[in-house]
């Protein structure tokens, strides 16, 4: 027994020695080429490698909002001050139980008309529409039955009368060169059916007419771990797998969408949590068995500011929120992994989203389970397992340092020695707990799954500092 | 398999020691980099020094265009003098564009040595022979030879910068050598960029239409369109091409579209019957041409116009109702004249034509904040 037990935890051994390898590398090549694409971007900007001239492709901003009567006025106001020639706002209020709609239509003295939506993706009947013009940009407000952050922009592309749309939260804030910088690929090439921007944490900033102003590491440790995972993820894996259109995710909080190719591949899934991947994946899999020429591109200077959540219960409950949407993205579009038809796609992007983001709770689980028994049968050696693990912490630290620091000097962010501090700090506290936190909501996520669809993920709201 | 794993981990750490020294460097590098570009560097007072000197005895040593040319080939030597140039047009503008004026020369020597380096370098270049006016004149040079060579090039900041040059150099043959050779090389360049870039060109507008225009066999439809579309946004005058495109049989729907879209900004009567007769889809030629010319015929008001339009509001087509909607709103007309369609059967034509008359109302009421 204990002979088989012996051969089992070998094996298994070498399998985590695989498995880490495997991640480590992923992790090194993506923080190398991330870093190396930023600096690239860097110096493009130095060369002046920019279009100076006023933009013409046409976007529709879509808001989608439900129970955001704290920050939609706001959200609103500052997506007006868009450096920006031609864009429309459409705020669809999905069912807000609170005075969303009432504080946009005081706000911004919205007149109701009777406008009829043209219904090109499924989505629940409008109840009321509000239109005004507010300088050069038209709003619209779309008050709708509830149906979700889906539904919601469903009807937002109904309502969009431009052949690009933006997709944002409405606790978000775009900086304020943002559109030019997300349609910069749409003019580099014509196949570009998506593009995802930057989307950076806003607790700690402070904003004015969409330009950064003062930005400092915070002290909550939730919010500064967040920051530090976010940069490792944007600014390192989407790089390295826009080298290859491999993308399979833009962030719902901020990205833009060719409206003709989002229409022929039907929209938003309303039953998904993760509409925002759901989209990407059926984007991918729509041109590729169509044989349709695209791409899905990545603008790293694109910004989007978002709240993120500050406690531990909001982490949560946003993080099971995403935890599903991916495992129901991953399972409805499982023909990817490993087909030749989708290249890299299937090969790389599906591969790691499955072992090391969808299975990773579940194998560290198992990996933490199999060390119990072989402590139990005195076949661990304690002090090497010790260093494994820190040096492993380490790794992932340093990592982490790099991609934050490649982000800071790249885009010229000054930063104070005690931020760069707590930015050290943080990383490493994210390497040795974030991961447990995130292991446990994902492991956790299953419990109760079938109550949690189509509902709207709820975290505490703050005003927004926009100055 | 531990001495292995000893080892991975020795690797993994020698990766950690690298990237942290890597870190430790750019940034030592990036501040250092940083005090040198606030104070005053010493290309900004080299440069101040040959200015006077031009400007005192009219003329550039043979010695001098040699440093120049050597010492600008490196970018970041480049850098410093655009960097300084900056600086002394405030100071000293008229001494600093006769300078300038004077090196141009220089430029087109750095022309042909840019041309051969990196995209993101050959774009900055490209970028400063337009900030320093430096296309040469209306003829067709070898300075304009290599930035209609950099037109087709992968960077659309190359190309584009390049495109900028000449448009300014007012040379219509390097503009249309230029669209050729694009065309030919089967380069990607949005339209929208060509049709604007097309008007800021600096001589004769007219001519330069004629000449593309005249070329049009010769380009794919993307840049034809570009064509037209400059024509439609500069000037009128192509109304019997455009409507000979119309008839042509095989000619692409996108220029069909253009050339309708025209005749909106640009009556011309002979026309006339012919948006009649697609309204009514006499020539079965498809939505997109009905939808179109709903709004091509905002410049052909009349009774026949309304009427065709109000037939059209019920059409199955989206885009056909919504722009017949809009051209009818735009009309002035009473609101008595669309009586029928508001008490007639057709509830998509009445929402439309309600939703498009309201809000032109709101619009002519002002509810802008």
């Amino acid at each position: 027994m204990t002979e088989a037990m012996r051969g089992f935890l070998t094996y298994v051994g070498y399998f985590f020695i695989v498995y880490l390898v495997l991640y480590s590398s992923f992790l090194f090549c993506s923080v190398l080429v991330g870093s190396l694409e930023l600096y690239r971007q860097k110096r493009k900007n130095r060369l002046k490698n920019e279009l100076d001239e006023d933009y013409y492709v046409p976007v529709s901003i879509l808001v989608p909002a439900h129970n955001e009567e704290i920050t939609v006025a706001d959200t609103v106001r500052s997506l007006l001050n868009l450096d920006y020639l031609l864009y429309e706002i459409v705020i669809v209020d999905d069912g807000s139980t609170d005075k969303t709609a009432e504080n946009l239509v005081h706000a911004f003295d919205m007149k109701k008309i009777a406008r009829p939506i043209r219904r090109q993706v499924f989505c629940q009947r409008e109840k009321a529409v509000y239109e005004a013009q507010l300088g050069k940009v038209p709003v619209t407000l779309v008050v709708k039955e509830n149906g979700g952050k889906a539904d919601a922009l469903n009807m937002g592309i109904n309502a969009a009368r431009y052949p690009y749309f933006i997709c944002m939260d409405a606790d978000s804030v775009l900086q304020a060169d943002s559109l030019k910088e997300i349609v910069k690929p749409v003019l580099e090439d014509d196949h570009v059916v998506a593009c995802g921007g930057l989307v950076r944490i806003s607790n700690s900033a402070k904003l004015r007419a969409g330009k950064l102003v003062t930005y400092q590491m915070p002290w909550n440790p939730i919010v500064g771990m967040q920051i530090m995972e976010y940069d490792r993820s944007f600014l390192a894996s989407r790089l390295m797998m826009n080298q290859f259109n491999g993308n399979l995710i833009i962030s719902g909080a901020f990205g833009l969408f060719q409206k003709k190719a989002v229409v022929s591949a039907g929209g938003y899934d309303a039953s998904t949590m993760g509409e925002d991947m759901e989209l990407v994946m059926r984007l991918h899999v729509f041109c590729r068995m169509n044989k349709i020429p695209y791409s899905i591109q990545y603008a790293p200077n694109a910004i989007c500011w978002s709240q993120a959540p500050s406690t531990v219960g909001d982490l949560m409950k946003q993080r099971r929120r995403w935890h599903l949407g991916l495992f129901q993205s991953m399972v409805r579009h499982r023909q990817m992994f490993l087909h030749r038809e989708f290249g890299m796609v299937g090969y790389v992007s599906y591969f790691y989203y499955l072992l090391y983001e969808l299975l990773s709770p579940f194998i560290e689980m198992f990996g933490v389970f199999t060390m119990a028994a072989a402590m139990v049968l005195n076949l661990i050696n304690v002090r090497f397992m010790v260093l494994f693990y820190l040096i492993y912490v380490l790794f992932g630290a340093v990592m982490t340092v790099t991609a934050f620091f490649a982000r800071i000097y790249t885009q010229n962010i000054t930063l104070s020695i005690s931020d760069a501090g707590k930015a050290v700090l943080m990383c490493v506290a994210e390497a040795l707990f974030f991961r447990f936190i995130l292991a446990y909501v994902r492991i956790t996520a299953f419990w109760g799954y079938k109550k949690k669809g189509r509902q709207w993920g709820s975290i505490k709201r703050e005003k927004i500092n926009i100055g | 398999m531990r001495l292995d794993v000893q080892l991975l981990i020795y690797v993994y750490m020698g990766i950690c020691v690298s990237l942290l020294l890597f870190n430790l460097l750019y940034i030592c590098s990036d501040a250092a980099n940083k005090r040198r570009s606030k104070h005053p560097g010493r290309s900004l007072l080299d440069l101040q020094k040959k200015i006077r000197m031009y400007d005192e005895t009219g003329q550039i040593t043979k010695k001098e265009h040699k440093k120049n040319q050597k010492a600008l080939s490196h970018v970041r030597r480049l850098e410093h003098f655009h960097w300084a140039v900056e600086k002394l047009m405030v100071e000293m503008p008229r001494e600093t564009a006769a300078y300038l004026s004077a090196c141009e020369g220089d430029f087109c020597y750095l022309a042909m040595v840019y041309q051969k380096k990196d995209e993101m370098q050959k774009a900055y270049f490209a970028k400063l022979l337009g900030v320093y006016g430096m296309g040469g004149s209306g003829s067709y040079d070898e300075l304009k030879k290599i930035l209609v060579k950099m037109t087709y090039s992968p960077s659309v900041y190359t190309r584009e910068n390049a495109l900028w040059v000449l448009y300014r150099s007012g040379s219509i043959e390097a503009v249309v050598r230029a669209f050729l050779q694009m065309n030919r090389n089967g380069v990607f360049h949005y339209g929208k960029l060509l049709s604007d870039g097309l008007l800021s060109f600096s001589g004769d507008k007219k001519k330069l239409a004629k000449e593309l225009w005249r070329c049009r066999d010769q380009l794919a439809v993307d840049y034809v369109l570009a064509v037209m579309q400059f024509i439609r946004m500069s000037q009128g005058g192509y109304e019997r091409e455009f409507s000979g495109l119309l008839e042509e049989e095989g000619a692409d729907q996108e220029l069909k579209l253009e050339a309708l879209r025209y005749f909106r900004k640009y009556r011309y009567d002979p026309i006339y019957p012919g948006l009649l007769a697609i309204m009514r889809g006499e020539q079965d030629m498809g939505w997109e041409y009905q939808a179109v010319t709903a709004l091509t015929l905002e410049n052909y008001p009349g009774e026949e116009t309304e009427e065709v339009l109000k037939e059209v509001l019920g059409h199955p087509n989206w885009y056909v109702r919504y722009n017949a909607a809009e051209t009818l709103a735009a009309s002035g007309a009473k609101q008595e004249s669309f009586a029928d369609v508001m008490h007639g059967g057709d509830r998509y034509a009445k929402e439309i034509l309600q939703y498009r008359l309201e809000r032109s109302r709101q619009r002519e009421g002002g509810n802008g904040k």
